[in-house]
């Protein structure tokens, strides 16, 4: 039900696009747009804990604001002078809090790009361009973790004859660390013999490998991806005409939208509403499917 | 038409010539065939079963030829071995290769370059025989090791192979595990016709299915028969590998022989019926040794209600746990996977802090003991992985680890010669076979001088001789006035060697015994002998028992 059901490619495109327009687009509305609908996303996949940090991260855009701002005076607005003679200016203010909103939309865009894209999209993606880099990709997910597990072990395995890095004074702390460590590299290697005759045994250097994949690209995925197109193409036409940037440095200036800006301003909500949507559509589709019985 | 044809193989590694590991070696593996083969740690069954995929064959020097189909193994493509010869190892970890369930079923079909719409069929076909639609997306990370051993099963099986070599692959699973993974293989072979060869500790499960026995020592095969067969021709060599053989068969041969020899508990149950038709039983008991638990005034070692969880919200794995062990004996504590055995372990040497709960170690609580002096001459645990220990290139650095600047050989020669590890010490710890792995790490605790040892799962993985000697052991330790509290799965072990058994379910020892109480009280959860016997006997739970009443009633 949720925009995870959707085939990864449709997903990757998705974090993709909204993340390249939120980084281009220095529109104020372009920009409030882009951020009311990824923290409204954010909430959705996360719940109350996405409110809590959704607003924490206001204050991260805040600070970054007023940094921004003490460092850079460009700008013909001027507000004022800080203590060291420097001029603080509207613009720069301005700008600084467009980039710090663009900054944290693109945190809460890949917090939701955390949720959709499993270990399994991004194996299968990289299935697509390259089935050896996937299976690269798998053994990494599989190996790194156990490094951890297997230190945790030999730890355990350690305090229990009085040789822990929590145990004895410090000289001796220090020399088994030491030790525990060259175990975890020794004994991991030695894993992972095991593991290459495992994959030489199973045809691993054969030529022409392929990938499996857990997913298939359906009707509802196609219909997903003509309407991102169409939005998609729309918005970068807009952009190759200039609507969607104002100018910041010397002077804000932006132009009053007109009739063409209001159509973009839906195109754009459109394209980073879809997920959002798609979501709360099934989910009602889903309680009226049960309401049947 | 032989699948295999082992011709005259002998094998010998570098720098190792004059010690071959396999000394001419000959026989035939027929197509669907179910072949056991057995042999003690060393005796070179792994080095074998390498030989029969060219891509595993170890680097050395060989002599005589392996056929393959009429063919010579080392022209057979690559292709063709990677998916007809199927090889599970030893090691459930290990073997795994990705990160997830579904992948590591694909991965051998990936790399034979499956087209998708086949290797869907294949993995959904697998994924169903085998039962592994439930966890199909899981990561193989919370698997548990007999979920892991038949994800390797399946995967292998996916490539359709003609023949499965499966070397020890229950050695590091629980019993019940076990027993689930070997009745899957004979299914295999049943349905299927899959040929299979295995190498496997646990007899008792797959004699009875085997076509041929083949009984490997010191490189050389000594036995080639049928299952009702090569407890004789064991017996008339008298090879140790006799001990390794299942209970009924060892009862059998140990008694006068009428009958045919049984290798299962029903058909040693029969036997036993018939052998003692219209026979009057004089005598159905064994004396047992027995100490009342009740009256253990002065334990070693003493929990009270501990309580313990590992996390805030988590659930209680230890719920009000009480033990008490009296000084100078072998307790184990037998019971199911994931109960809390080794967290009790654990609790008990101060890994894991109870949140409610004392534990007296003789007599004083376990926290008003300094740091150094728990560990120093008092408590000491081998851990379940024995490879936890080992920090050093070779066996005698890893030991000196532990005696530090202390130029104190003496005891390092002693516990040494104690494991009988001494033609050990100049390998590289990760080199030796599990047993040895295993009386390596015991030798390393043993040097920091317990009073108190505290064994978690030690004869996992040992072959039944290996068994014998590790039992061996213990009981000069405890000789020599150290407790040992032993967590295990093996039933036989703890019925053979332990004064006292507990059974530990749901958080807490249920009820402490010695193992003739303890195991006649079980119908299920007991030994091969005493299932086997009890309709006719009350107390027998070892081999001997059975032998030594069987004896007295002829």
């Amino acid at each position: 039900m949720r925009f995870d059901a959707y085939h990864p490619i449709i997903n990757f495109i998705y974090f993709i696009s909204v993340i390249v327009c939120t980084l281009t687009f220095d529109h104020p509305i372009y920009i409030s747009v882009a951020y009311v609908v990824m923290f409204a996303y954010y909430i959705k996949l996360r719940g109350v804990k996405g409110i809590k940090i959704g607003f924490s991260l206001i204050a991260f855009a805040i600070v970054y604001t007023v940094i921004y701002a003490s460092y850079n005076h460009f700008g013909v607005t001027i507000l004022g002078q800080n203590n060291i003679g420097n001029n603080i200016t509207l613009e720069s203010i301005v700008y600084g809090l467009s980039v710090g909103i663009r900054a944290i939309t693109v945190m809460m865009t890949l917090g939701c790009a955390f949720q959709i894209i499993t270990k399994d999209k991004v194996v299968y993606v990289f299935g697509r361009i390259s089935p050896k880099l996937s299976l690269f990709i798998a053994i990494l997910f599989r190996s790194v973790p156990r490094v951890g597990v297997r230190s945790k072990a030999i730890d355990i395995g350690r305090k229990g004859i009085g040789k822990s890095f929590s145990q004895g004074n410090i000289l001796s702390r220090i020399r088994n660390v030491i030790s525990s460590t060259s175990s975890v590299v020794g004994w991991t290697i030695e894993d992972f013999i095991d593991t290459s005759s495992s994959m030489k045994s199973r045809g691993y250097s054969l030529r022409g490998r392929t990938a499996y994949s857990l997913y298939s690209f359906d009707n509802r995925d196609r219909l997903f991806l003509i309407v991102m197109i169409f939005f998609m193409v729309t918005l970068w036409g807009a952009w190759a005409l200039d609507y969607t940037n104002i100018y910041y440095d010397p002077k804000i200036i932006m132009p009053k939208p007109g009739g063409v800006d209001v159509w973009l301003f839906v195109a754009y909500a459109g394209l980073l509403i879809m997920p959002l949507l798609s979501e709360i559509f099934s989910e009602k589709r889903f309680r009226h499917s049960l309401d049947i019985y | 038409m032989a699948l295999f044809e082992i011709k005259n193989l002998s094998f010998s590694y570098p720098d190792y010539e004059d010690n071959p590991v396999l000394k001419s070696v000959n026989f035939n593996i027929n197509q669907g065939e179910f072949i056991t083969l057995c042999g003690k740690s060393g005796s070179g069954k792994t080095t074998l079963l390498k030989h029969l995929k060219t891509v595993l064959t170890p680097y050395g020097k060989r002599t005589g030829e392996i056929l393959y189909k009429g063919n010579r193994l080392e022209d057979v493509d690559l292709r063709t071995q990677s998916s007809e010869i199927g090889y599970v190892m030893q090691n459930p970890d290990n073997q795994i290769v990705t990160d997830k369930v579904w992948h590591e079923l694909a991965f051998g079909l990936e790399s034979l370059g499956t087209p998708q719409d086949i290797m869907r069929l294949r993995v959904a076909e697998m994924a169903s025989y085998f039962g592994i639609q439930g966890w199909f997306h899981r990561d193989v990370a919370d698997l548990s090791g007999g979920q892991k051993q038949l994800l390797n099963l399946a995967s292998i099986m996916a490539m359709q192979p003609k023949v499965l070599i499966l070397d020890e692959p229950t050695s590091q699973l629980d019993p019940i595990a076990a027993s689930d993974f070997l009745n899957t293989i004979k299914k295999i072979n049943r349905e299927l016709g899959t040929t299979i060869i295995i190498t496997e500790h646990r007899l008792e499960d797959i004699l009875s299915a085997s076509d041929r026995v083949i009984v490997m020592d010191k490189g050389s095969v000594v036995a080639d028969d049928a299952p009702a067969g090569i407890g004789e021709h064991l017996k008339t060599i008298s090879s140790d590998m006799f001990e390794a053989m299942p209970t009924p068969v060892k009862i059998y041969y140990e008694v006068e022989k009428n009958g045919v020899c049984p290798l299962t508990v029903r058909d040693g149950r029969k036997w036993l019926s018939e052998s003692f038709e219209g026979k009057d039983i004089k005598v159905s008991k064994v004396e047992e040794k027995s100490f009342d638990l009740e009256e253990v005034t002065n334990p070693v070692l003493h929990l009270k209600e501990l309580w313990f969880r590992y996390e805030k919200n988590g659930e209680d794995i230890l719920k009000g746990t009480n033990l008490k062990v009296k000084s100078n004996t072998i307790h184990t504590i037998v019971g199911g996977n994931g109960t809390g055995k080794s967290t009790t372990l654990k609790a008990i040497c101060n890994i894991c802090k109870p949140y409610r709960g004392k534990i007296l170690i003789q007599g004083k609580a376990i926290d008003k003991y300094k740091s150094g002096e728990l560990f120093n001459g008092m408590l000491a645990m081998l851990p379940q992985n024995p490879q936890c220990l080992f920090v050093k290139k070779t066996v005698r650095e890893d030991l000196l680890e532990m005696i530090g600047k202390r130029d104190d050989t003496r005891i390092l020669d002693e516990v040494v010669r104690d494991c009988q590890i001494e033609s050990l010490l100049s390998a590289h710890p990760f080199d030796l076979s599990g047993g040895e792995q295993q009386r390596v790490a015991l030798a390393k605790v043993l040097l920091t001088n317990p009073k108190i040892l505290l064994l978690d799962e030690p004869t996992k993985g040992m072959d039944s001789i290996f068994k014998i000697q590790f039992a061996d052991i213990l009981n000069r330790l405890k000789d020599r006035g150290v407790t040992i509290v032993m967590v295990s799965h093996d039933v036989e072990f703890c019925a053979r060697y332990a004064d006292c058994v507990s059974m530990f379910f749901d958080g807490g020892i249920i009820t402490s015994n010695t193992p003739h109480r303890f195991f006649v009280e079980n119908s299920f959860y007991t030994t091969a002998a005493n299932r086997m016997s009890r309709h006719i006997f009350d107390n027998a739970i070892t081999n001997e028992d059975v032998i030594e009443l069987c004896r007295k009633n002829q």
